[in-house]
């Protein structure tokens, strides 16, 4: 008896999982023909522009969490609630304003995120949208932001990085270096050369690719909210681990070919390289983190998630 | 099956909240509605309630250079930084000139003024050099802001608060101050920029970047740089609002 139950009870929990996923793609779909115009442009940017390369990979990273949530994502479902319609609406309609009469990109680029915190919240309630945040967060990374905006946010990172990378590099035996404006000229074994750092954000806008490696690893896993606190404290640190990398591989690999300033290989090899360090970093510190609070608590949120589920069915079995 | 729905029963103390296939079907039509209507009606208000262009009531061309107490012509022979009008700055109507402080001789004292006037609603707001030098391999290093005070004339605010930059460059620094005006009001900001175009009332629109860019050698104090760029635009500002730019009352009739 209790097991037919429970079997109706699961079936129930899937068919309404699954009634969600339907209804959260069809709303996105229509968000994103509604949106079109912003699409349209920042695939294209992702397709062409260096500095947002980083964007082709977003889908699949979503989709990846998604996929890594879906238990989660399972468990946190509720009725939806009509504020998300209000961000939908919401959404529209500053959608509508930064097209005419205020033309405002970036914000109205945003928009997109905001109608998808819509959707999670109109399809699966408040529960869903929390534990939705990070792929939403993934997608607001993919999002490039204007020059004005980027550039005020990164000047300071980009001084440190380039006077850091310009110091540890002139600490290799015959070398020294010397940084002028963006471009750091070197002089070793007698041989003189520039290491320019590339396309016209000078490869600035990687901290973004680093950002989004740090949240997939930080959220593919179910984590409690102390890990995921500290592990978002580490984010900053670890994207400048990894920019301050790329720049001295850079360096070091042109010095060391003497390529050409506009080479790419130098530039792409640092690049792929400071990538994959950024993404065992981070690995490697979720996962101590993760083997220590289950020696220590003994359950991951999401058993907690389960056992709390099971207690309000209970409840609610007996109400 | 009552048992079954159970899960997905309780959610009153986070908001209101109806039934999810209604919920559904609402956000669906309000979002195929977007999809549908979005783009002509915007379409359609941008036609009947969009600005108009102005051109400026006398070419930045003829900017008399008497406005410049302070300044004079740079001698052709000197320039002091390597420092050409763009040609990508998307308009034709601008004004670039090198001046030089009034007792100043060789490259001392040696200051531009560059000025750029839009007058199509759609043109773009263009960059400001925090983002234009470092495209050409100059790294910002200080940025604020500077007030300066404006005589007493017509249109003209009392005081205008201008941004400027120190910009580290190979051979010495770049130091800069520039505001944007558009329709008679002074924003240091694109944004701003870009709200105040749009903004309901006026019927035509401008805007123009102004710019005063000088030098400062490597390690040198960059007051007195940042003072000459402040006075370039105190004498530059009250000649282009007062002859230049379009009058107010322009810019609400059709």
């Amino acid at each position: 008896m209790s097991d037919s139950r429970d079997q109706a009870m699961e079936n129930a929990r899937r068919r309404a999982g699954w009634t969600a996923l339907i209804q959260g793609l069809i709303l996105v779909v229509l968000m994103l023909c509604a949106f079109r115009a912003e699409v349209v442009k920042v695939v294209e940017q992702g397709t062409t522009m260096v500095q947002a390369a980083h964007v082709p990979a977003v889908p699949l990273l979503a989709g990846l969490l998604l996929y890594q949530r879906r238990a989660v994502l399972a468990q946190a479902l509720r009725p939806g609630s009509t504020w998300g319609l209000v961000l939908i609406v919401a959404a529209i309609g500053t959608y509508a304003l930064t097209t005419w009469p205020f033309y405002v990109g970036y914000v109205r680029r945003m928009q997109c995120v905001v109608a998808l915190a819509g959707i999670a919240l109109a399809v699966g309630g408040w529960r869903v949208l929390w534990r939705s945040l990070p792929i939403i967060g993934l997608v607001a990374l993919a999002l490039p932001i204007g020059w004005n905006t980027f550039s005020t946010l990164i000047i300071r990172p980009e001084t440190f990085t380039l006077d850091a990378a310009t110091a540890v590099l002139d600490q290799l035996p015959g070398t020294i270096m010397e940084l002028r404006g963006l471009d750091m000229h070197y002089l070793r074994d007698g041989a003189e050369g520039v290491i320019a750092l590339g396309d016209p954000h000078r490869g600035f806008a990687a901290p973004v690719a680093f950002l989004m490696i740090g949240m997939y690893v930080i959220f593919a896993r179910v984590r409690p909210w102390w890990q995921v606190t500290l592990l978002l404290a580490a984010l900053a640190p670890l994207m400048a681990l990894g920019n301050l990398v790329r720049v001295v591989l850079h360096g070091w690999l042109t010095m060391r070919t003497q390529a050409d300033p506009t080479d790419g290989l130098p530039r792409d090899a640092s690049m792929v390289a400071a990538l994959v360090l950024t993404f065992l970093v981070a690995w490697m510190g979720a996962g101590v983190l993760a083997r220590l609070v289950v020696d220590a608590d003994g359950a991951d949120e999401l058993q907690v998630i389960a056992i709390a589920a099971q207690s309000g069915e209970r409840d609610d079995a007996s109400s | 099956m009552r048992q079954a729905s159970a899960p997905v029963a309780k959610n009153h103390k986070h908001g209101p909240s109806m039934s999810r296939p209604g919920l559904f079907a609402v956000c669906a039509a309000i979002l195929l509605l977007a999809v549908l209507g979005l783009e002509p009606v915007l379409a359609a208000l941008e036609v009947e309630y969009g600005k108009t262009s102005i051109l400026p009531r006398s070419p930045l061309g003829a900017f008399g250079l008497n406005a410049l107490p302070s300044f004079k012509l740079a001698p052709e022979d000197s320039p002091f930084l390597d420092l050409q009008a763009d040609d990508d700055v998307g308009t034709d109507d601008l004004l670039f000139l090198r001046m030089q402080e009034k007792h100043a001789s060789g490259m001392d004292g040696q200051i531009y003024l560059f000025v750029t006037y839009y007058s199509d609603p759609d043109d773009r707001v263009p960059h400001t050099p925090e983002v234009c030098y470092r495209q050409i391999g100059g790294i910002v290093r200080k940025s604020g802001s500077a007030s300066i005070v404006m005589p007493a004339g017509r249109d003209l605010p009392a005081e205008v608060t201008a941004r400027t930059v120190i910009i580290e460059q190979a051979e010495a620094n770049t130091v800069i101050a520039y505001v944007f005006c558009a329709n008679g009001r002074f924003y240091t900001a694109r944004n701003d920029v870009r709200v105040a175009l749009g903004w309901p009332g006026e019927k035509r629109v401008y805007f123009s970047k102004i710019e005063a860019v000088t030098r400062s050698e490597r390690g040198e104090d960059t007051s007195a740089a940042l003072q000459r760029c402040r006075r370039m635009l105190e004498e530059a500002i009250p000649e282009l609002v007062g002859t230049h730019f379009p009058l107010k009352e322009q810019l609400s009739r059709r």
